[in-house]
């Protein structure tokens, strides 16, 4: 089973291109402390929340809760 | 999710992920169909539009100049009946409002400007109409600025404001020495009223500040987005902005040398809102993807 950031990354990319999805979570990562590899389920809450913040100027509220269900229902 | 009539974004039921489509199968059949139209709809009038270029419609070539001035009413009736489906209170949503309210605004300077040309038989520029297509530019920038600043958060803005802001006063100068100084501050002051003086220097500094400028910009962001969708109508977005701008630059050079009005310009008028329609399309099959 692939890892959560890369599971993650997996459901930006087809929106917001690969680049873009790279960076969004390892930012996530740096900013609670860790590396993009050891991500765990703890810290989904903090992905979805920064995913959501990214994307909000960029795609429907409702596009958005598809995306973040995409990639929970891929984790959890 | 290939539904193709006009409907809201509904939020999924929790519980109910859905991957996303594959890229092939994002555009609907609807929006295909819409841009086959489009493309006949530009074909034709300007099979016609060449035509009465050459004198052979007489009188009824008005009625092609006509139709070609309707296309930005056109697609602002397409353009916010499909955004005002893109979630309430969102920045999406105001985009593409502000977008369809700018071709709106555009569609209504037309046709006060073929209303008033049809009746009087003279030029009406500058007129009323101005105000509107003015007001087109203003609105279209602010619609522009959200799109640009939607990206803040994501990449960094800076090095596609300072290219296009660079492309944008290289071409400026461009214009000005090719066309604003030698045909308009430089002129004979019997050759233009001192109102058609300004309009004339005024609408082309808009269409590179105000159009082409954040075309650019945006168009330089989005393309880091690589294959990602959400960049697909912003493409188009950009692509109708640097249309009207060099047809709007075109169409100023050709009435100062004396070439009028061409079939390529009036095309180039077409084609211009008819991408940004095409786009709100796109946006709304990206959003459903």
């Amino acid at each position: 089973m692939a890892g959560i950031s890369e599971t993650v990354v997996r459901a930006l990319v087809p929106y917001v291109g690969a680049t873009v999805a790279d960076t969004c979570v390892r930012a996530t990562a740096i900013s609670i402390g860790k590396s993009f590899d050891i991500l765990t389920t703890e810290d989904l809450p903090a992905l979805e929340e920064r995913a959501r913040r990214l994307l909000a100027p960029l795609l429907p509220k409702a596009t958005i809760d598809r995306v973040v269900a995409e990639f929970r229902g891929g984790v959890l | 999710m290939n539904d193709n009539t006009v409907r809201a974004i509904e939020p999924e039921q929790p519980g109910t992920p859905e991957a996303p489509q594959p890229h092939a199968a994002v555009i609907t059949r609807g929006t295909r169909r819409a841009a086959i139209l489009m493309a006949l709809v530009v074909l034709v009038l300007g099979a016609f539009d060449y035509l009465a270029s050459a004198g052979r419609l007489g009188d009824a070539g008005d009625l092609v100049l006509a139709a070609l001035t309707l296309v930005p009413l056109a697609m602002a009736a397409l353009i916010l009946p499909v955004a005002r489906t893109f979630g309430e209170g969102g920045t999406i949503r105001t985009q593409w409002l502000l977008f369809g309210f700018g071709m709106l605004s555009a569609g209504v300077g037309n046709t006060i400007f073929i209303t008033l040309y049809l009746v009087t038989g003279k030029d009406p520029y500058p007129s009323i109409a101005d105000v509107f297509t003015l007001a087109m530019y203003a609105i279209l920038a602010v619609a522009f600025y959200l799109s640009i600043r939607a990206y803040r958060g994501i990449l960094d803005l800076r090095p596609p404001l300072v290219i296009a802001g660079t492309v944008s006063a290289s071409v400026m100068a461009l214009v000005y020495f090719t066309v604003i100084g030698p045909y308009v501050v430089f002129a004979p002051a019997e050759t233009q009223p001192f109102v058609t003086r300004v309009f004339n220097t005024v609408y082309p500094i808009m269409d590179v500040f105000l159009l082409l400028m954040p075309a650019i910009a945006l168009g330089l962001l989005v393309s880091k987005l690589g294959t990602g969708r959400v960049a697909w109508p912003l493409w188009l977005v950009t692509a109708g902005a640097v249309t009207l701008a060099v047809t709007d630059t075109i169409f100023a050079y050709a009435g100062y040398v004396g070439a009028g009005r061409t079939p390529i310009i009036d095309a180039g008028y077409a084609i211009a809102p008819m991408l940004v329609g095409l786009a709100v399309l796109v946006a709304r099959d990206v959003y459903r993807s």
